[in-house]
């Protein structure tokens, strides 16, 4: 993990004509004036801010050399595309809560955190409501990714792309398949004893955790999530882990440093491609399914572009590009067809089940359920102190 | 005293000013009572739109939204588990997720909706059926699961109890009807209170230009300073009242029209849809043709589709409005390949759409309408905050000025030393 500072941002404390009249006085003519003034209180912000766009990305989400297209299609000046999303803690405490937390103008006009953070984001204001009427692609949206309980319809965020946390190993290093989440907590594997990666993400890990415990990570309760913190630390504290992992588990397993890790999807099929020794599997007990997701933080400059940005990536034709790059799994309807349409390689993921899940996937994953805040906190807690014993891949 | 004297004394100039001041500060008093009665009445009702009857008319619609997903997506369950098939886990994890929701929604409408009798019966109704019907649910899945006789009319007997003529939709929609009824009487309530108030501070002002030439013939005073201050309060408060008056009822037009009116419409086309979808499965489930959904419900969900359009105040609302037609028509699409399949008699493809395409595609249409009625929550939740910040400060004027009106009036009016001696 590798925190990024962001430029201070710049302070505007504005002082409006209205919030001045109507602090004048206690009484008179400022309160007369101003309850005669007030003027409808409006979520709809203008259609403005075609300036330069600033994105705020995970790695490896986007080929890079779409974006003088993207620009062009846009009309955005320019695109600054930063790739400094690492993880959703560091993301959270370093560039969105210092940014939005005193209602300042971010310097990023459009971010990409996991789901719940995007809920987070949304429960806190700090999010812009989407101007539907310059993405008119919205309509694009698979149904499947507007049923979440924090932004039911999708009013505030557009999914990026999804994935699944599983397995992804090396047989010739494990002593042959691993097909369970058991199987990847055998401690009495020799070949696995700390040569074992934890994904950093605690829904991800703990929902794992949960899964091999029998509990549902859909539907979280603490003492549940507790006892899967506990497998982990158990785990840990018999030295099955080698380290802390995010995208950077394809390194660790082609240096041989892992045998096997908990991993995402894409970045375990784009490893396959390359070097098909390795394998990634839902375990027989599940995967957990999550997506990463578009808003535009309050008051972000650019905020017409950054639509726009959205309304390009909903595109089949675009996500098509996009899916064929980090093979995700694609939230955009249409897609299927314009990757036939393309023939070739791209071709065959049309069918592909990490792209495109069905149903007999989709039954095998789930997402991490909403727990009560504290609750979550103090899961949060748990696994942070578990991650730090255990250290980050270098 | 001679009797004599006293009739003079009592007919003094000093008597008659203070007899006029004393009559004015009464006056006052009674202004200031009735001013603070109206303010007082608009900002109860203000207060009750704003946190009861705006959110119970936007739970409502939730409710309804969360039942029309819970009953697609349990369909889609059953249908994907019959003869042995594998049930869609996804779809039944929104249908858990849906019912759960449910109970939360009633819970808020519950502690909105005062003290009304009748509202609160439809409300426990739907808690009823709502528990009646995760019952069934379960029982039909479990039938169906172990290929029971039985299975599909416990189905019939689900969907009877969401969306029949008394299920849980009428009665929502029963809930809704109240409230907005309620919603209708909050907006109305005080105009009464304020016309008096309005009437009252005129009178007043009409005595104190009396006054104010009685003064002058009088006492030979020009002008007085203090009556000039107390026909200015009274001026400004009534300005004031008046204003705040008609700007709040301006702004709840605003709530009604731009707000809950297309939250209604919204309401109307969820249900009727839903009503659609309910047909759609019956003929699947019991193999019969005659029970496809009627074609004037189609035409009754353009008109709907054409309405929410038609009333969109910003390109936003139509963008949302044009996002809920096009869900509406993707969907449609897909029903009416189901319906050729019922009519041919292939069942197995109908159900297999129903359970696949066919819901995730309401699913698309359901939340998008959802959405919509979100967004017109923040109009509407926009447009009430205005109307009571207009009565800001207002009771505390309402008070205070007729104070000072009545003070000034009284420095004013009163005689002064050597003045008429």
């Amino acid at each position: 993990m590798s925190p990024r500072r962001f430029p201070p941002r710049t302070l505007h404390p504005l002082h409006s004509r209205r919030t001045f009249l109507a602090g004048a006085g206690a009484l008179g003519a400022g309160a007369f004036l101003a309850s005669c003034g007030a003027s409808a209180a409006s979520s709809e912000r203008p259609v403005d801010g075609f300036a330069n766009l600033t994105v705020v990305n995970w790695a490896e989400y986007l080929p890079l050399d779409l974006l003088p297209q993207i620009t062009e299609d846009i009309g955005s000046r320019t695109i600054d595309y930063r790739e400094e999303y690492v993880d959703n803690v560091s993301g959270f405490d370093e560039i969105i809560a210092p940014q939005l937390g005193d209602g300042g103008t971010p310097n990023f006009d459009l971010i990409v955190p996991t789901q719940w953070l995007a809920g987070r984001m949304i429960d806190r204001g700090w999010a812009e409501a989407l101007p539907l009427e310059i993405i008119p692609n919205h309509v694009n949206l698979d149904p499947r990714f507007m049923t979440n309980d924090f932004d039911r319809g999708s009013r505030f965020q557009m999914p990026w792309q999804g994935g699944m946390t599983g397995i992804s190993y090396d047989p010739a290093e494990t002593n042959g398949e691993i097909s369970s989440i058991e199987q990847l907590f055998d401690t009495t594997n020799s070949a696995l004893r700390g040569r074992v990666g934890l994904i950093g993400e605690m829904r991800e890990a703990v929902g794992l955790a949960m899964l091999a415990n029998g509990d549902d990570p859909a539907r979280p309760t603490f003492d549940a999530a507790s006892a899967g913190v506990d497998l982990l630390i158990d785990l840990a504290g018999a030295g099955h882990f080698q380290s802390v992992v995010f995208d950077d588990f394809v390194g660790e397993l082609t240096s041989g440093r892992l045998a096997a890790t908990m991993a995402w999807s894409g970045q375990a099929a784009a490893l396959q491609l390359d070097s098909p020794q390795f394998e990634f599997v839902i375990p027989d007990e599940g995967a957990i399914s999550w997506f990463d997701t578009m808003v535009i933080p309050k008051n972000a400059v650019a905020f017409a572009a950054a639509a726009g940005w959205m309304n390009w990536a909903y595109d089949p034709v675009n996500a098509a590009q996009i899916s064929a790059f980090n093979l995700y799994v694609c939230p955009v309807l249409g897609t299927q067809d314009a990757l036939r349409s393309l023939g070739g390689f791209e071709a065959t993921l049309a069918d592909n089940p990490l792209i495109f899940p069905d149903t007999e996937t989709r039954n095998r994953l789930s997402t991490w359920g909403s727990l009560d805040l504290d609750a979550e906190l103090e899961i949060e807690a748990r696994f942070d102190a578990l991650t730090e014993q255990i250290g980050f891949a270098n | 005293m001679a009797e004599g004297e006293q009739t003079r004394r009592g007919r003094s100039t000093p008597a008659v000013l203070y007899t006029w001041a004393g009559a004015i500060v009464a006056l006052f008093a009674l202004s200031a009572l009735l001013s603070f009665i109206a303010v007082q009445t608009l900002s109860s009702t203000g207060d009750r739109i704003q946190m009861s009857t705006g959110p119970v008319l936007i739970s409502t619609q939730g409710l309804v939204a969360s039942i029309a997903e819970a009953d697609a997506a349990n369909t889609a369950v059953f249908l994907s588990g019959i003869d042995g098939g594998d049930e869609d886990v996804s779809q039944r994890r929104l249908y858990e997720s849906a019912v759960a929701r449910a109970p939360e929604q009633i819970e808020d409408i519950s502690s909105g909706i005062g003290d009304n009798e009748l509202t609160h019966d439809a409300l426990k109704d739907v808690a009823q059926q709502l528990t009646a019907y995760a019952g069934v649910v379960e029982q039909a899945r479990l039938s169906n699961a172990n290929g029971l006789p039985g299975a599909t009319g416990l189905l019939t007997d689900s969907l009877d109890l969401s969306g029949g003529a008394n299920g849980m939709l009428a009665n929502a929609n029963e809930v809704t009807e109240r409230t907005r009824n309620q919603f209708n009487d909050d907006v109305n309530a005080g105009r009464a209170s304020v016309l008096i108030a309005v009437v009252a501070l005129a009178a007043t002002l009409l005595v104190l230009v009396i006054a104010q030439a009685r003064l002058k013939k009088l006492t030979h005073r020009r002008i007085s300073l203090g009556l000039v201050a107390a026909s200015m309060c009274v001026l400004i408060l009534g300005s004031w009242i008046g204003a705040a008056a008609v700007l709040r009822a301006n702004d709840l037009s605003q709530a009604t029209d731009e707000g809950f009116g297309d939250i209604a419409i919204a309401a109307q086309l969820q249900t009727a849809a839903f009503e659609y979808k309910t047909a759609e499965t019956n003929a699947i489930i019991e193999e019969d043709a005659s029970q496809l959904p009627d074609a004037s419900i189609i035409d009754d969900i353009e008109i709907q589709l054409t309405t929410l359009a038609n009333s969109a105040d910003s390109q936003r609302e139509r963008a949302q409005a044009d996002a809920v037609r096009t869900r509406w028509q993707s969907y449609l699409e897909t029903s009416n390949t189901i319906a050729g399949d019922v009519r041919s008699g292939n069942f197995d493809d109908a159900r297999s759409l129903v359970a696949g395409e066919g819901n995730q595609r309401f699913t698309g249409f359901n939340t998008t309408a959802e959405a919509l009625v979100l967004a017109n929550q923040d109009q509407f939740n926009g447009s009430v905050a205005n109307a009571t910040a207009r009565l800001n400060q207002l009771s505390f004027a309402a008070i205070l000025l007729p104070l000072i009106g009545a003070v000034a009036a009284w420095l004013g009016y009163r005689p002064r030393i050597n003045e008429y001696y």
